[in-house]
């Protein structure tokens, strides 16, 4: 790589206004914080909003793991992790958790419970939970300010009475700190609870929209649900009343992808390889 | 040869360890990498042109000013203020609106040392697992009650850094602080 391109690509400006968005996010939690978002050499939507927070925090020391729906080798992971490893000359990578402090991801959140010194970074597509139910973005702001989510309550209401249950699969509204409700990217409903109370701080960045927020360590994350309607996560009970386990390591406590095989039979594997990966070294050595 | 905290790899580690005081309220970091006053080290890692800095102590120099890119600005106005904690509060800081609380400034208080003093505070609030003791020296008690009056509505406040010299100590809106003695 040319000297000519700075550490981490951003230069040192954007860095500095990153930073300050990331504090007031983390002081604010749940809130939307606005950001310049700069250019990056890839399209909006691929990642830009988390590849820009990755950059700015990343340093020499940092060891650096990228997801995307869970897998270290699919597309996306593959081209944001080559890329901080071309801007970043010094920077380690790894798939596996435990040796990673800054996790970049999509869609989820890893099986095992991320730690103190490790930090998550979440790209999000669409950071504004109310969107569904305002278009302004200046009418939407007065909502979050005031906590004014009752038009959320009765879209989730409105599912109730139409098919008896919440039908929304990912970006499960959730309410951090009892004020801003916030969307947590498309991770699946499995992986809402790990927001709520974690050890480590997770940090979500949406670059089309502009926006960085933010979910502090021990802090609350409630799932949007009512009293007598709790919140529940995917259900991976078999047809004989089984719970479905992963057909490479067998484990049968972590999120499951379904697949279609070759004979036309449905087959279920762990979402998150790096998981799966090691549950296998676990069980052959 | 230029100070050590003007380095973009410094202010990157210095802006980590401000990541980790600030998720984790009322915990002292070190800052050592930046060999150079904590307080300055702050501004250095997250000022610049393109955002305010208000000092109405004066406690930067020409060439502290000449190296962040930016001119003195109003304390009731600027983004960023960095005061002398023993002093009295003798401004009203920005806290921001309910539809911009990120508005709300950033207080950089210089204290004598982050802990062994008097007064003993209790903190709770988002970031610490139970309560977090601190017991800064040096911080003149109006900072704490004026606090109570700007970070009253959430979301709207102020965001504080108690500077010493080799370290940091957070205070964001959302915590809540409690005197013990």
């Amino acid at each position: 790589m040319s000297s000519a391109i700075n550490f981490a690509f951003l230069d040192e400006y954007a860095k500095r206004e990153i930073r300050r968005s990331v504090l007031k996010a983390i002081c604010i939690p749940g809130y939307q914080v606005p950001y310049s978002s700069r250019e990056m050499p890839m399209g909006r939507g691929f990642g830009t909003g988390g590849l820009q927070l990755t950059l700015a925090l990343i340093g020499e020391d940092d060891c650096l793991k990228v997801i995307d729906q869970g897998s270290d080798d699919s597309v996306n992971a593959v081209n944001l992790r080559k890329f901080v490893e071309m801007t970043c000359p010094g920077i380690n990578t790894t798939t596996r958790l435990q040796e990673a402090t800054l996790i970049q991801s999509r869609h989820r959140i890893p099986e095992r419970p991320l730690l103190a010194h490790q930090i998550l970074v979440l790209q999000v597509p669409y950071p504004d939970a109310l969107v569904i139910v305002e278009p302004s973005e200046e009418k939407r702001k007065t909502m979050h300010g005031e906590a004014d989510y009752s038009r959320l309550l009765v879209k989730l209401y409105e599912d109730i009475v139409k098919f008896k249950e919440i039908t929304i699969s990912h970006r499960y509204p959730t309410r951090i700190n009892g004020h801003y409700i916030i969307d947590p990217s498309p991770i699946p409903r499995y992986d809402v609870p790990k927001l709520n109370q974690s050890e480590s701080l997770t940090l979500l960045g949406a670059g089309r929209e502009k926006k960085i927020y933010a979910v502090p360590p021990y802090c609350s994350a409630e799932p949007l649900a009512f009293n007598d309607v709790p919140f529940r996560i995917e259900d991976f009970t078999g047809a004989n009343g089984e719970r479905r386990t992963c057909m490479i390591c067998s484990t049968s406590n972590s999120f499951l992808d379904e697949f279609i095989d070759e004979q036309g039979s449905r087959v279920y594997q762990c979402s998150d390889s790096d998981y799966c990966a090691q549950q296998q070294e676990c069980v052959h050595g | 040869m230029i100070e050590a905290i003007w380095q973009p790899e410094i202010q990157q580690a210095a802006f980590r360890q401000l990541v980790k005081a600030f998720s984790r309220p009322g915990q002292i970091v070190n800052l050592p990498m930046c060999n150079c006053d904590v307080a300055l080290a702050v501004l250095a890692a997250l000022v610049d042109g393109e955002s305010s800095l208000a000092d109405p102590h004066k406690q930067l120099d020409r060439m502290d000013w000449l190296r962040l890119q930016l001119k003195a600005f109003n304390p009731e106005l600027a983004a960023f203020v960095v005061c002398q904690g023993n002093k009295p509060v003798d401004f009203e800081p920005n806290i921001g609106t309910l539809e911009s609380p990120e508005q709300g400034a950033t207080l950089v208080l210089r204290v004598d040392a982050l802990a062994g003093g008097e007064k003993l505070y209790r903190l709770t609030g988002p970031g610490i697992k139970t309560v977090q003791d601190i017991a800064p020296q040096g911080l003149n008690a109006t900072w704490f009650n004026h606090r109570v009056s700007w970070n009253n509505a959430f979301p709207l406040g102020v965001d504080m850094v108690l500077t010493s010299k080799h370290s940091v100590l957070s205070l964001p809106r959302t915590t809540h602080i409690k005197e013990l003695s």
